[in-house]
């Protein structure tokens, strides 16, 4: 039995809406809630993830079999070339930014 | 400022690493190029373009935190840190979170009490973001600047003052120059600064902190921790609770203002950047880039304290620019005036000086030479720091300078008195001023000397026929 | 003789003796490209004069005498989402519907060294999110083996494109089973190599610590013909391996004997369908028969690690696609007030439905707490399966396993609940997180007459073994 059955989703609409303002994806009030109801199912899915006993294993960050891989520093020539909007001469964007930017 | 608080401060600084090309990918990492011609699939985040680490980065940041003090690490890994800006072509920036370059270092600042040492809690190497301009509603973006390799210096909580954390920027400054790792050029953004900063009643722990965004110069950094340590010790000092916020100094008006309101620590979804194999590095690389350091400022200034008996201070000044330091030892042992040497360094040289120095354009032996001339009194003070910005600019020979302008010190006491006898005549209120008991009066009247020969007048003949003359009358 | 039908080793052979020329191979393909195309939609975009024009340069090299290699003048198709310089390469999305990149990929040019000459680009799922090439901006892909029927996906266009005889091979990314899937779907040989065998530079990614491009062929010599050109070290993909790599033909017609494989208990009962489970069975008959033992035995993490995939893949994902946000290149929404607006509704209205589920799920999973639960537990859960193949290497030289859970489906069956689509993948996933290679190929046809199939596993640059078990399969199955 699925838990929504008895609990309701398990991703409200306003969870969602919060995801989807993390990943910038606009979403109609319909979508988030037809994806608030197929992530609840998914979510429910990959739960049972909690009964895999990985007691002592180590975390796999990078499936890597190689070593550092490092590259001089030597400039290419610039290229040109660059598609769309990335041109010599700046990007466009409309308004202005709020909030924190930089590195 | 209150007494019973304190203020605490821990610095974040990023300083563009000083290689030819950019972190992850060929392009120049050079500034000042026109807007988007420095850029390629990679620093753009095109579709499948992939980050390949370059080798000086690492070198560089290695040489920065060895000249810290640190442990660099043998293991170190990227991750990236996510979050949508239009600066940030990926979506995420490559850092390294988990698993820093370097650990736990430390920094001597120079301060009123004394000697202090500042934490280093880590460095770690990422990739700087696009520029943006702002204006008539339209952002436009600069993607050069983007993955110019940057070391991020994270400071322990360690400064109680806006003096502290500015001594502690230049000093980070000149050790990061010195070691070879930045140049840290201010007016190019070479070196920025986010500055965390609480309060707390001495012996409480530390309160809310509050983060004060993107400085880019010495003096903004202290104008905005004043501003801000006063704000938050009112808040407190009326019992106010003080959000963790982010705020942005306003050079203009002085104050700060608060940004985006910042969320708990999950913010940035990190997680390691499967594209870029961790680091590894050997002891022996790591011992064979230390070998490479020259001697660092710190190391420097020690010897000119002990070596050549300068005031811990004046060391500390003149270790801080590599070329100054090497100019000003090699004019040391060509003077026995070590001292007038050292005030005609730190007075004149630094003021000549560009605020990037690569080179000092007037040779030790014509700086020595004038150090000479002022102290056996051949030139007088002021002359000599005439001389020494003639011989700074236009590559003259001090020597000659004097002889073919004639100027050497006038100590005869018949051209003294005319000179004198002249500015009283054209001036008699200095005389009155002087009769009527105003003692001031007495100094102008050499400082019409003074200015009527250029300076050349010698001061104590001067002062002498000066005595003659107002005792005649 | 029909052009279309030889393999790429039969027309390779007639190529290098100028029996057939690298233009009348060209046209031959464009031709059942033409006749196909209307209804399968295997490809998003033709390159025929591109190709005639490389064909006619490669007899030129031939005629002048140059020594060329064995995929010099073979039409091929590649994934659309393998970066051709000059070639619009849209991930089948509407955000990069008109994105025409200003670089090839590592393995383009590669082919492109090679002589390879580029039919088109293949239709896929958005993104490489899905397995049915269905979720494609521009219209799904019908299965030429099984009309009606869904092809697989992600790499559906490539599987169809070369069942269908529309090219001699193409290339396709697997992610999660996105090569072998289809494959398995659409009747062809389909491998996903060791991680870090062929360069991933200029590929779009999906999930970086898991994606690898391989080849889709009718044979499984082919296939090893292909990877002898892909494989190798990139300076600009700082996870492919610096390493010499053998002939991957060598082995070929080495046959079986003496080969220890492996079944895994948990790949027999549910959710994998009987015929499914006769199919491997039936398989492993044959390996015994030609000399091989098998031997059945249990690692219950294989079964287990769908979700930890899921939870990796989508975290990888939901950053990887983070740059498709209308700024520098790709679709822009209209009248946006801000840059943050730009970006939210280029990604709203650039990105389906499918793709969109997938960014958020993936958010979710690295989202404050349920990063821990999550995400660092998939990535132990990854070091188990990895453990686990391990300890099978330690005694067998492959595993054979199903290829996917089902036989194809029909196209109106693909909106099934997304965790019962997920499902599709459990089959592929477990060496996708171990890094290791597998391919799948044809095992006849099921009794309802659709494209039957198995997958062979082998250790980190087990290639060979691989291409070894598989040639000496297909020998007995027959007819290709």
């Amino acid at each position: 039995m699925k838990k929504d059955d008895i609990h309701g989703p398990r991703l409200t609409h306003e969870t969602v809406a919060r995801l989807a303002e993390t990943a910038r994806l606009a979403l109609t009030p319909e979508e988030t809630d037809s994806i608030a109801r197929e992530l609840s199912d998914l979510v429910d899915y990959i739960d049972c993830i909690a009964d895999i006993d990985t007691c002592g294993a180590e975390p796999t960050e990078r499936v890597l079999l190689g070593e550092t891989a490092l590259r001089d520093d030597s400039p290419a020539p610039r290229t040109a070339g660059s598609p769309a909007r990335c041109g010599a001469g700046f990007v466009t964007l409309p308004g202005d930014v709020q909030g924190e930017g930089g590195a | 400022m209150t007494p019973e608080f304190e203020t605490v401060i821990g610095l974040e600084v990023h300083a563009e690493l000083s290689t030819a090309s950019k972190i992850f990918c060929s392009c120049h990492a050079g500034f000042g190029a026109e807007p988007n011609t420095q850029v390629c699939p990679v620093c753009l985040g095109m579709p499948g373009a992939m980050p390949v680490l370059n080798r000086a980065a690492v070198e560089k940041a290695v040489r920065a935190g060895l000249a810290l003090g640190c442990e660099v690490q043998t293991y170190s890994a990227f991750d990236r840190k996510n979050y949508f800006y239009p600066d940030l072509p990926k979506g995420y920036q490559i850092t390294q979170q988990e698993h820093p370059l370097c650990l736990r270092g430390s920094l001597a600042i120079e301060t009123a009490g004394g000697e202090k040492r500042i934490g280093i809690a880590r460095i770690h190497i990422e990739e700087d973001a696009a520029k943006l301009v702002y204006g008539g509603g339209r952002v436009l973006v600069d993607y050069n600047r983007c993955g110019v390799p940057l070391a991020e210096i994270v400071s322990e909580p360690d400064m109680r003052s806006a003096e502290e954390a500015a001594a502690y920027l230049k000093k980070l400054r000149s050790v990061l120059r010195a070691s070879g790792a930045a140049e840290c050029r201010m007016s190019e953004g070479g070196m920025r600064c986010d500055v965390n900063i609480s309060v707390r009643r001495r012996g409480e722990p530390f309160g809310e902190r509050v983060e004060l965004k993107n400085l880019s110069s010495f003096r903004s950094v202290a104008r905005a921790i004043e501003y801000e340590a006063k704000r938050l010790m009112a808040a407190a000092e009326r019992g106010e609770a003080v959000a963790r916020e982010t705020r942005r100094f306003d050079e203009s008006t002085g104050r700060t203002f608060a940004m985006r309101r910042k969320e708990s620590g999950g913010d940035y979804r990190y997680f390691p950047e499967p594209n870029l194999p961790p680091l590894i590095l050997t002891e022996e690389e790591i011992e064979s880039i230390r070998a490479s350091l020259p001697e660092l400022p710190d190391t420097r200034k020690r010897r000119y304290v002990a070596e050549l008996g300068l005031a811990p201070f004046d060391a500390e000044q003149i270790a801080s620019e590599s070329a100054v330091a090497d100019w000003f030892e090699r004019a040391a042992v060509l003077t026995p005036h070590r001292r007038r040497l050292v005030a005609l360094t730190l007075t004149e040289l630094f003021r000549l000086l560009p605020s990037d120095p690569e080179s000092v354009p007037l040779t030790p032996e014509r700086a020595a030479r004038i150090t000479d001339m002022a102290e056996t009194g051949e030139i007088s003070a002021a002359v000599a720091k005439h001389l020494f910005e003639r011989c700074f600019s236009e590559d003259a020979d001090p020597d000659a300078v004097v002889r073919a302008e004639g100027l050497g010190v006038i100590r005869d006491e018949k051209e003294l008195e005319s000179i004198l006898r002249e500015a009283l005549r054209e001036e008699p209120k200095l005389l009155a001023d002087y009769r009527r008991g105003k003692s001031a009066a007495r100094s102008a009247m050499l400082g019409r000397v003074m200015r009527r020969t250029d300076g050349r007048a010698d001061p104590q003949a001067a002062s002498a026929v000066l005595d003659r003359i107002l005792n005649e009358e | 003789m029909n052009i279309t039908d030889l393999s790429v080793a039969q027309l390779s052979a007639l190529l290098s003796r100028e029996e057939v020329s690298a233009l009348e191979a060209a046209d031959a393909y464009l031709r059942e490209i033409e006749r196909s195309e209307p209804r399968l939609r295997a490809f998003i975009t033709v390159t025929a004069e591109r190709a005639r024009e490389q064909a006619r340069e490669i007899d030129r090299r031939r005629a002048s005498g140059e020594t060329l290699g064995p995929l010099a003048g073979v039409p091929m198709a590649l994934k659309d989402n393998i970066c051709t310089e000059g070639i619009r390469t849209t991930c089948a999305s509407r955000l990069l519907r008109d994105f025409v990149p200003p670089f090839s990929a590592g393995v383009a040019e590669r082919l492109e060294r090679a002589g390879a000459v580029l039919l088109g680009k293949t239709n896929m799922d958005e993104f490489a999110m899905g397995s049915t090439t269905q979720t494609s901006f521009f219209g799904g892909t019908e299965n030429p083996a099984a009309p009606g029927y869904v092809p697989g996906g992600s790499s559906g266009g490539s599987a169809a494109a070369v069942a269908a005889h529309e090219a001699a091979f193409a290339l396709g990314s697997d992610t999660g089973g996105s090569i072998r899937q289809p494959a398995a779907f659409c009747g062809v040989v389909g491998l996903k190599p060791t991680y870090g065998t062929v360069t991933r530079y200029g590929t779009a990614e999906l999930a970086s610590s898991l994606d690898q491009i391989g080849p889709l062929t009718r044979t499984a010599l082919d296939c090893a013909m292909v990877l002898n050109v892909l494989a190798g070290h990139d300076p600009r993909d700082a996870t492919s391996l610096v390493r010499e790599y053998p002939d991957f033909t060598a082995d070929t017609a080495r046959g079986v004997k003496g080969m220890k494989i492996a079944l895994v208990r948990e790949f027999f009962g549910r959710p994998f369908a009987e015929e499914v489970q006769r199919s491997v069975r039936r398989a492993a008959e044959v390996f015994r028969n030609l000399g091989a033992e098998t031997e059945e035995i249990s690692a219950p993490v294989l079964t287990q690690a769908l979700p930890a995939y899921y939870i990796i893949s989508t975290a990888e994902a939901s950053g990887n696609l983070a740059r498709y946000d209308g700024v520098r290149y790709g679709r822009r929404a209209d009248n946006a007030s801000d840059p943050d607006e730009l970006m939210r509704r280029s990604r709203g209205d650039g990105f389906g439905a499918e793709v969109k589920r997938r960014i958020l799920l993936g958010t979710f999973v690295l989202d404050g707490e349920n990063r821990e639960r999550y995400f660092e537990k998939a990535m132990k859960v990854r070091t188990l399966v990895a453990r686990a193949f391990r300890e099978i290497f330690s005694r067998f030289d492959l595993v054979l396993a199903p290829a996917a859970p089902t036989a194809p489906y029909r196209i109106e069956e693909r909106d099934a609940a997304p965790e019962t689509r997920y499902l599709s993948d459990i089959c592929a996933v477990p060496a996708s997180l171990a890094g290791i290679p597998a391919l799948s190929m044809p095992f006849g046809k099921d009794s309802g007459g659709l494209p039957a199939a198995v997958q062979l596993i082998a250790p980190a640059f087990g290639e060979r073994e691989i291409f070894r078990a598989a040639c000496a399969l297909e020998r007995e199955v027959g007819e290709i």
